[in-house]
């Protein structure tokens, strides 16, 4: 902390040079109205407060989870084939509305795959309770390494795709693919509606479910000219794009 | 208040506090003059070496990073106010010449500029500063800089400083210097250093540039930056204005007027090179000793690439939004329609009164890259970003004691 040492002696300096100069010191403030609510309402939400959020959270996937199996069919055959289950997307604070004394909230994001909806929760901390839940359809949250190791398996279990992966790997680094730690990859969520050129039909599902598309690159970050849009709902990949923008193929894939 | 004095004699104006303390004898400050809504290691509070002090609180979140927020600033003369109530970086979009990919980098990578990608920072990555921590994580450091000559006229000199506070995020192979300049004037300046390897390499040159004796082209890519700024200037959060200022010629350019225009509704705008168009938030009540209205002013100046994105991201038509504050808005595209929250600024903008309300300024730098041979087998670093500069904040230069 040299730094606010540093600081603080700056402060005592400046001070000292102002007493000495006229013995007199004038504050002007505007901030007659700060708010004044409470000192924690921003910090962060601390470790225990957010287990604490997320074990609130777990009796309404539960009762989810529990449903009789007819309502729990997915509303597309496949849906939830990934291995995917329920997903703990995001817990963090929820900003508290202006100018009001409020407890501090956390916003918990899972995502359902078996019904594709995001049970949204917001848990009061300070009171340890649930205080909204909401579920929401079409609505997709950043992708979570899980997600994202998942979609890449996907893809390299996929035949066609492995065809096409193989052949441009091959061709731009003059070697074969000999394992997916050969491969580098990130992933972002895909909505059909994004995107203007060739969606297959089977990519149209993207968006009501969870979809990735991902970008593959080789160890020393050449692009891989073919970038595999996976339904993580449904376990499938749906289609694949070239830096032409053209499909690869829509298979839709075989559910895994 | 929490300031006190041994013997102290103070009188209250209605609009303001005015504090006339005369001393007599020994006094005391204390480190902290109003409530601030954070504690601890959260809450960061710098008197530079020019007596200038800015306060504020910091959190760690997952999608943007650091974000700022109940920003204070104190001139050296011990004038204090509030200037955001919020601030951070709101969207990196990035977009490849090819189309191979449209990224947006806050919102569809596994965890945006926090989380995992915010890195744990060395010591000797802060040189005379302070590492701040989440957790167990450094994520932020904080440095008092200098920054050269404030003003020189004949022999009337000073040296400033700046409060520097940064973090570095790594999203897939970009490595993002997310820094904040906090001056002693009262300016403050968001920036982005974009380093770390080429995001994409191919091999057709009419989409970038060859970078070796063989065929490797580094694909050329658009960063577009974006910046949510809520003002809140002053003590009351719900009375901030928006103008709009143009340099207007004469018809045969040999003059120049100063047109001001209040922006009534939320809006998207883009920059004016021609007519230099800046627009300042200010205050409706709050006045200088001179009854000047009190404000903040950006005035574009590094503006040489622009963007307008394809028709499915009718967020990028802009280059700089002006919305009415609501806490779902966070995002600049890709925003969660939770709670019937639009999905980006092209929704965000939809008619309502920016007239005396609580405004969030959004704004975007668009760099764009063409690689070079320099560039292998690691990008040196690329700043972009802009400044907000206070405008009647005070009678006179608040530095010139």
């Amino acid at each position: 902390m040299k730094n606010r040492i540093q600081s603080d002696r700056y402060v005592r300096l400046g001070l000292t040079r102002l007493v000495a100069a006229s013995v007199v010191c004038v504050v002007v403030s505007d901030a007659t109205h700060a708010d004044t609510s409470g000192s924690r309402s921003l910090d962060p939400l601390t470790h225990e407060e957010m287990q604490a959020a997320v074990e609130l959270n777990q009796p309404i996937l539960g009762l989810r989870d529990s449903m009789p199996e007819k309502q729990q069919q997915p509303s597309v055959p496949g849906t939830g084939r990934a291995g995917l289950r329920q997903e703990l997307l995001l817990v963090e604070r929820r900003q508290p509305e202006k100018g009001q004394r409020k407890n501090r909230l956390a916003d918990v994001y899972t995502y359902d795959y078996v019904a594709n909806e995001l049970v949204h929760v917001i848990v009061d901390v300070d009171r340890n309770a649930i205080v909204h839940s909401e579920i929401l359809t079409g609505v997709q949250l950043p992708l979570i390494p899980k997600e994202v190791e998942q979609a890449m398996q996907i893809v390299y279990e996929d035949s066609e795709q492995r065809d096409l992966i193989d052949s441009e790997f091959a061709r731009v680094t003059g070697r074969p693919l000999n394992a997916i730690s050969d491969l580098k990859y990130k992933a972002f969520v895909f909505h059909a509606d994004t995107t203007a050129e060739g969606v297959s039909e089977a990519t149209q599902n993207c968006g009501v479910h969870r979809c990735a598309q991902l970008l593959l690159y080789s160890a020393n970050n050449i692009v891989i000219d073919v970038s595999p849009v996976v339904d993580l709902s449904a376990g499938v990949v749906t289609q694949s794009v070239t830096t032409t923008g053209h499909g690869h193929g829509s298979s839709g894939g075989t559910p895994r | 208040m929490n300031m006190s004095c041994t013997k102290i004699l103070c009188l209250y104006s209605e609009s303001s506090i005015l504090a006339l303390c005369a001393f007599v004898g020994l006094w005391t400050v204390a480190p902290m003059a109003f409530a601030q809504n954070c504690s601890g290691e959260n809450y960061i509070d710098e008197t530079l070496p020019t007596g200038s002090r800015w306060e504020m609180c910091w959190e760690h979140r997952a999608q943007e990073g650091i974000v700022w927020a109940d920003v204070y600033f104190t001139t050296a003369d011990g004038l204090r106010r509030r200037v955001l109530k919020e601030a951070a970086l709101a969207q990196i979009h990035v977009v490849f010449d090819d189309n191979s990919a449209r990224l947006n980098q806050l919102t569809d990578e596994g965890a945006g500029l926090g989380g995992s990608n915010i890195k744990d920072l060395d010591a000797d990555e802060c040189p005379d500063g302070s590492l701040l921590t989440d957790g167990s994580k450094s994520v932020i450091c904080q440095q008092a800089i200098g920054r050269g000559y404030v003003y020189k006229s004949y022999n009337r000199k000073k040296q400033g400083y700046v409060l520097s506070l940064f973090s570095i995020s790594s999203i897939a192979n970009s490595a993002y210097k997310v820094r904040w300049y906090f001056f002693d004037d009262g300016t403050i300046e968001p920036s982005i250093g974009l380093s770390g390897h080429l995001p994409a390499t191919g091999n057709d040159s009419q989409y970038g540039w060859t970078l070796d004796a063989g065929n490797t082209v580094g694909v050329a890519f658009t960063n577009n930056y974006y910046w949510r700024m809520d003002f809140d200037i002053g003590g009351n959060s719900n009375n901030d204005v928006v103008e709009e200022i143009e340099v207007v010629p004469s018809s045969d350019r040999s003059r120049k007027t100063i047109s001001v225009t209040r922006l009534s509704s939320e809006t998207g705008r883009n920059f004016g090179p021609a007519k230099k168009r800046s627009w300042r938030i200010r205050d409706a009540s709050t006045e200088n000793a001179d009854g000047h209205l009190v404000s903040y002013h950006v005035d574009p100046l590094h503006t040489g690439h622009g963007y307008t994105g394809t028709d499915n991201e009718p967020w990028s038509m802009h280059d700089f939004y002006i919305t009415r504050y609501k806490s779902c808005e966070r995002f600049a595209s890709s925003n969660p329609s939770i709670g019937g929250c639009g999905t980006g600024l092209h929704e965000f903008v939809d008619g309502e009164s920016i007239n005396v309300e609580d405004v969030v300024l959004w704004y975007r730098v668009t760099r764009h890259v063409l690689p070079r041979a320099e560039d292998r087998a690691i990008m040196s670093i690329r700043w972009d970003g802009f400044q907000v500069i206070p405008r009647d904040w005070t009678a006179t230069n608040p530095l010139v004691l």
